[in-house]
């Protein structure tokens, strides 16, 4: 399969690879995984005071979309809050990527894992979870 | 030759003859493969109108995928499910207890440092033996989930089955690579 010019720069200088100290009360981690293809994503975020992301770091390990979804996402939380966070979907990042469609699910698990790392940090702050999914 | 008869709705396990189960006999799926590859052999339809010789061919593949399918014994366990109206592979569906996905995220980093490793077949040796006791593990849960109806307890038994079973395939990928390079 093609990969695009994107999903192969992600893929060879992945944005923000590492891990973060999941106790910090500041850190949310959010784990997911796909059984179809085997892939693992961590995914972690890290707030200011003012709730607003100041780093992400992720470790994935799967195919080259999976890794570009994560790096991409990482890039795109940085600077933003929970709020603006959690709204990011999956079908910006497929087409920021320009994700085939057999990859989508790639960038769903993206979403997810933002979207766990988030439930994470709220749960540590004491803020109520939303409880739509 | 006639394929009358022969309906592509029937389950794999109805095909060869046998339960519904997790475990099977092996052995009757064999024999029940065989005869049906040549009922079915496109060769013997070589007399036949254009359709039943199509028809021959598309008979043979459901009922090659059949045995694929029922011979594996993951993929099988999943088939059982899938059955009774379970279906373990929802790609929008990636929620795994943290935990588990943790013990993942260490296993892939263990298989991760073998190919750098001063004795690298004596560490893959642990992990694979590590893969196959859960394996077999999750195994025994799906049957044991299934046995009570438990659907729940067997999906999320088969799942994790599948992320171990993907290890192990890695984890094969990796010897590959050892042996090439030694």
């Amino acid at each position: 399969m093609a990969y695009s010019d994107k999903v192969i720069d992600h893929y060879e200088n992945p944005r923000n690879v590492g891990k973060m100290d999941a106790k910090d009360k500041n850190v949310g981690t959010g784990m997911v995984g796909a059984p179809a293809c085997g892939d693992v994503m961590r995914l972690q975020i890290k707030v200011d005071d003012a709730g607003v992301i100041e780093d992400a770091k992720f470790k994935t390990y799967g195919c080259g979309s999976a890794i570009a979804s994560s790096s991409l996402v990482t890039e795109w939380v940085k600077g933003k809050t929970l709020e603006e966070a959690a709204a990011i979907k999956n079908m910006e990042i497929a087409e920021e990527l320009a994700l085939p469609p057999v990859k989508i699910h790639c960038s769903v698990l993206a979403e997810d894992a933002i979207a766990a790392a988030i439930e994470d940090l709220r749960e540590k702050r004491g803020e109520k979870t939303e409880s739509a999914a | 030759m006639t394929s009358d008869g022969f309906s592509f709705s029937t389950d794999y396990f109805e095909l060869f003859g046998l339960q519904p189960a997790i475990d099977i006999d092996v052995q009757a799926l064999r024999d029940a493969f065989m005869q049906l590859q040549r009922q079915y052999h496109p060769d013997r339809f070589a007399a036949g109108s254009a359709t039943e010789k199509r028809l021959a061919v598309q008979i043979t593949s459901y009922v090659n995928e059949a045995q694929q399918v029922l011979n594996d014994p993951l993929m099988r366990a999943a088939y059982c499910l899938k059955l009774r109206g379970v279906d373990t592979d929802n790609e929008t569906d990636s929620s795994m207890p943290a935990d588990f996905l943790m013990e993942q995220i260490e296993l892939r980093e263990e298989l991760e440092e073998i190919e750098d490793a001063s004795e690298p077949y004596e560490q893959l040796e642990t992990v694979r033996d590590q893969l196959q006791e859960r394996q077999n593990e999750f195994q025994s849960e799906t049957r044991d989930c299934l046995a009570s109806d438990d659907l729940d307890g067997a999906r999320a038994a088969v799942r994790k089955w599948q992320f171990m079973h993907k290890l192990d395939r890695e984890a094969q990928s990796i010897e590959a690579r050892l042996d090439d390079n030694h």
